[in-house]
Order: structure tokens, then C-alpha cells, then sequence
């Protein structure tokens, strides 16, 4: 009898890992759907695991565009600042579906304390590292969101939109030529005023357009 | 025991997890499956009495009360959302009162601190200071008591006056975790090459219980420093604890003029970088 006890309490407590750690804290959103253009296409919002594509567990929305001679590294490398925790977003680039993760880069803002960053996360098929269309060239996909005072108890994360407009700004300050707000993803969610969910831990805003950003 | 009864018992655990494992694989491909063609599960809502009782509670709150002046819809107009306690049944209500132009607020704001674990919470970071750019106010009333238990001001910019953040160590603690950061041993190398200051005060880490269990040191060099070899990182996914952090071994190199240490307090080590 003892020794049936062990793999008995195993997969109990495996089993109700399952369950208990399913209760995930993951947004939800009425705009998660896929997006073609080019020959590809994509989910208009990233997910927090790779079990479920699903609208009850998104992070945040596809809001920028980097094409022409873009690649994950490539941008990463302009970015600079520090690495992330990943997140997964699922796409079909003519080979079939796949989940791509990334964890991408998280840049200080600037005259905050330690624990506020701009947070950028960068998709595309690996190892290429790139999505390839017609139209747009070698294109990476990106979320953006702002973690706010996230060493607290208190912290909160989102204002995509808030941070698309930075991360605009920060390619318009570099030379690369910007264009905010101008491919349709279809991820409008509480545009203009915004919405909190997970108990006041994410404020979901986005307008629903990407910007683009050409790597020449 | 006989030696037939001990493989009788191992051949009944070996069936017992292979029947689990087949049964285990077969209930995730379902799962798989059912949750990439599912449709959404329905959303958590709060009644209407429940939000009509929340948002006059949150309403009546002498902070809101202080700065109706500046909210940008009525009471009865606040958007408000639920709150789910550590059991994933709905304890409260968020209420957010937005402003209609971002602010500079000052009032005593009440962080709960075991709220991911304990509901109603019993351990609060509770402090006066003042906010700039904040976008709005959020409440949050218990349900079961009608009382406030959070109220803070948030927005994408919000700005804590850093003379009175209550969540940057101070004294001794912070004494503390800044030689800790500096005695890493993986710095070594770094902090002979070059001089580092502490930038900012370091910033206080808290579990899941509300205590606060390590820190986040910022080091600013005078100029960059390339930072090239392996190098222990915290590594932990986006909304999961601190609890739940791990650390990784991650080879780098770059330029950079500043690093952030996280400290354990309790083990009183240096962990790695951020």
C-alpha cells in the first residue's frame, strides 16, 4: 500500500496543478480574431501560453508593424534595453500555423525609478526571424505596453496604445521613417477611454490601427 | 514482504502511471483542440446591486470626495470592473474614477499586500504622498463588507514623488541591499573596471504574503561599460509572483551604463540581473 501511495499523490497533486494553476490571471478581449494581408496571417493580440489561442487568454494587441529589411534581432539591436518575459503569438506564414515566443525589450522611461519600462515584444516565424510578404518586405509584428511599478505589490501593465506612440517616436527620432496608425488590426479594444481588467492589473487600450515602421 | 507481492505492487504502480500518463496525453490533445476552437468562456460579471452598492461605497470615500472636482463622470457613470480573490470567485469591485485631464494628487493611498492570497486582505502598504500625472483614481470595495481596501492613483505616466515612495527601502534595509549588490561576485570584474553609484534608492521586492523579501539595486556607471560573459538574470514570467522567480544563466554581451541588481534579503545574496 505505501508504495502505491506515490504515484498516487503524484498525479493527484499533478492533476490538481492542472486545475488550480489553469485559474491563470489572462485578459480577455471581444477583438481577438486573425488578421491576413499579403499572403499571411496572424492573431491580432498575443496570448500568455501556447495552449490556447484563444480571446480569454490574451496580453496585449499587435499595434506596430517593422518591415522592408526587418528581423527580430535587428530591431532588438536598435531598441537596446533590457530583455522581457515571453509571450506567444500565433501566425501562419503560408507554411502552416505556428507559435512564436518573445520575451522582447523592455526600455526604462526615462525620469521614472526602476520598475517602469516601456515594453516592446517582437513576432515572427523562427528561425528566420522575419515574415516575408510582397507588400511589406521582411516584417516583424510587435505588442507594445507600459509595466508600471512592477517590483510592487501594486504593479500594472498596458497603455499599448500610450506606447506604440513612444515607440513611434523613438524609430521618427532615429531617422526611420514612421507612419502611426495605419494598417487596420482590427484589435480595437476601449478606444479612447480604456478599460481595466484583472482586478486593476492591465488597462486595456488600443485604437485598433498598427503603426508602421520601415528598416530600410 | 515477498518478492512476488513487490512486483505485484510495482507492476500495479507502473499500470497506475502509465494509465495516468495515456489518460493525462489524451485529456490534453482535447484540450488542446477544444481550446483553439472554443469560444470564449463567459467574462466574470458583477451584479447590478453590486456595482450600484460598490460605486456609492467608493463614491463616499473622503479621497474621492476631495477630488469629485476633477473626475470626469458622475458616480453613477464610473466604469467599474471585478475583482477576483485568490480562489477565482469575485470579492470585489474596482471602481476608476477618471480625471478629465491628467494631475497632480495628494492624498493617503492604501496598497493591499496579500491580496493574491488572503481575502478579505490583512496587510496593507498604506502611505501619504503625492502623485503627478495621475489619469484617475481606482477603488476597490469589498463586496462582503462594503469597505475600501485599495485606493490608489494610477495612469501610464503616474509619478510617486520619490522623496516619499513607500516602496523604495530605506535605512537600514536599504544599506543592506546595496551591499549586497555590490559584494556579487559576478560584479566583481565590472565594478573594478569601472566605478558604479547607486542610482535611486533601491526598490523594495515583495511575495505573494505581503513581506518584502529582496530588492532591486539600480547601478549607474559614469560611462558605458561593456558587459560581456555569462551572467547569472531573474528570470520570471510577466504576472506571476516573486515567489516564482527563477534565475538563468544567460550570456551577454553589450554596452550598457546601467545594471539592476535584485538582491534576496533572505538569503542575503546577490540573486542576478534584471
Amino acid at each position: 500500500m505505501t508504495r502505491l501511495h506515490v504515484p498516487f499523490a503524484t498525479i493527484l497533486s499533478f492533476t490538481l496543478f492542472l486545475f488550480v494553476g489553469a485559474t491563470v490571471f489572462a485578459g480577455s478581449t471581444t477583438t481577438y480574431t486573425t488578421v491576413s494581408y499579403s499572403g499571411d496571417t496572424w492573431y491580432n493580440w498575443d496570448n500568455t501560453s501556447q495552449s490556447c489561442a484563444c480571446s480569454n487568454a490574451v496580453d496585449w494587441p499587435v499595434t506596430m508593424i517593422f518591415r522592408t529589411y526587418a528581423n527580430v534581432n535587428r530591431v532588438k539591436d536598435i531598441l537596446g534595453g533590457y530583455s522581457g518575459s515571453s509571450m506567444y503569438l500565433r501566425a501562419n506564414d503560408g507554411n502552416g500555423w505556428f507559435w512564436d515566443s518573445d520575451g522582447g525589450r523592455k526600455l526604462p522611461i526615462s525620469g521614472y525609478p526602476t520598475g517602469y519600462y516601456h515594453h516592446v515584444r517582437l513576432y515572427a516565424p523562427y528561425p528566420a526571424d522575419y515574415f516575408y510578404s510582397t507588400a511589406w518586405g521582411r516584417y516583424v509584428l510587435a505588442t507594445t505596453h507600459i509595466d508600471w511599478n512592477e517590483f510592487s505589490s501594486s504593479r500594472q501593465f498596458g497603455w499599448s496604445e500610450t506606447a506604440e506612440e513612444y515607440f513611434a517616436a523613438f524609430f521618427r527620432n532615429r531617422g526611420y521613417s514612421v507612419t502611426e496608425d495605419t494598417f487596420w488590426m482590427a484589435n480595437n479594444d476601449s478606444w479612447p477611454s480604456g478599460r481595466w481588467g484583472e482586478g486593476n492589473r492591465n488597462f486595456y487600450l488600443s485604437n485598433g490601427y498598427a503603426t508602421i515602421v520601415v528598416l530600410p | 514482504m515477498p518478492p512476488h507481492l513487490t512486483r505485484r505492487a510495482m507492476l500495479a504502480t507502473s499500470l497506475t502511471v502509465a494509465a495516468g500518463a495515456v489518460a493525462f496525453g489524451f485529456w490534453q490533445g482535447l484540450r488542446s483542440r477544444a481550446e483553439l476552437e472554443q469560444s470564449p468562456a463567459p467574462p466574470l460579471l458583477l451584479s447590478e446591486d453590486q456595482a450600484a452598492r460598490a460605486r456609492a461605497v467608493a463614491q463616499q470615500h473622503p479621497t474621492v470626495q476631495a477630488l469629485v472636482g476633477s473626475i470626469a463622470l458622475s458616480g453613477a457613470q464610473a466604469p467599474i470592473n471585478p475583482v477576483t480573490g485568490p480562489d477565482g470567485r469575485i470579492v470585489a469591485a474596482g471602481v476608476w474614477f477618471p480625471f478629465d485631464a491628467p494631475r497632480t494628487v495628494r492624498a493617503t493611498w492604501v496598497h493591499p499586500a496579500d491580496w493574491e492570497v488572503n481575502w478579505p486582505p490583512t496587510r496593507f502598504v498604506q502611505a501619504t504622498y503625492t502623485v503627478e500625472n495621475a489619469e484617475g483614481i481606482f477603488v476597490w470595495v469589498d463586496l462582503a463588507s462594503e469597505q475600501v481596501v485599495r485606493i490608489e492613483a494610477s495612469g501610464p505616466y503616474a509619478r510617486v514623488a520619490p522623496e516619499e515612495d513607500p516602496f523604495v527601502l530605506r535605512g537600514e534595509l536599504r544599506d543592506r541591499a546595496i551591499q549586497l549588490a555590490l559584494d556579487a561576485p559576478w560584479l566583481k570584474g565590472l565594478l573594478t573596471k569601472d566605478e558604479a553609484r547607486v542610482s535611486e534608492p533601491p526598490r523594495a521586492i515583495y511575495d505573494r504574503h505581503g513581506d518584502v523579501w529582496g530588492a532591486a539595486v539600480s547601478l549607474q556607471f559614469a560611462q558605458p561599460v561593456d558587459v560581456s560573459g555569462t551572467f547569472p538574470f531573474v528570470d520570471k514570467p510577466e504576472y506571476a509572483s516573486w515567489d516564482e522567480m527563477r534565475i538563468i544563466e544567460r550570456t551577454v554581451s553589450q554596452k550598457t551604463s546601467n545594471l539592476v541588481v535584485i538582491v534576496s534579503l533572505r538569503e542575503g545574496r546577490a540573486l542576478g540581473l534584471w
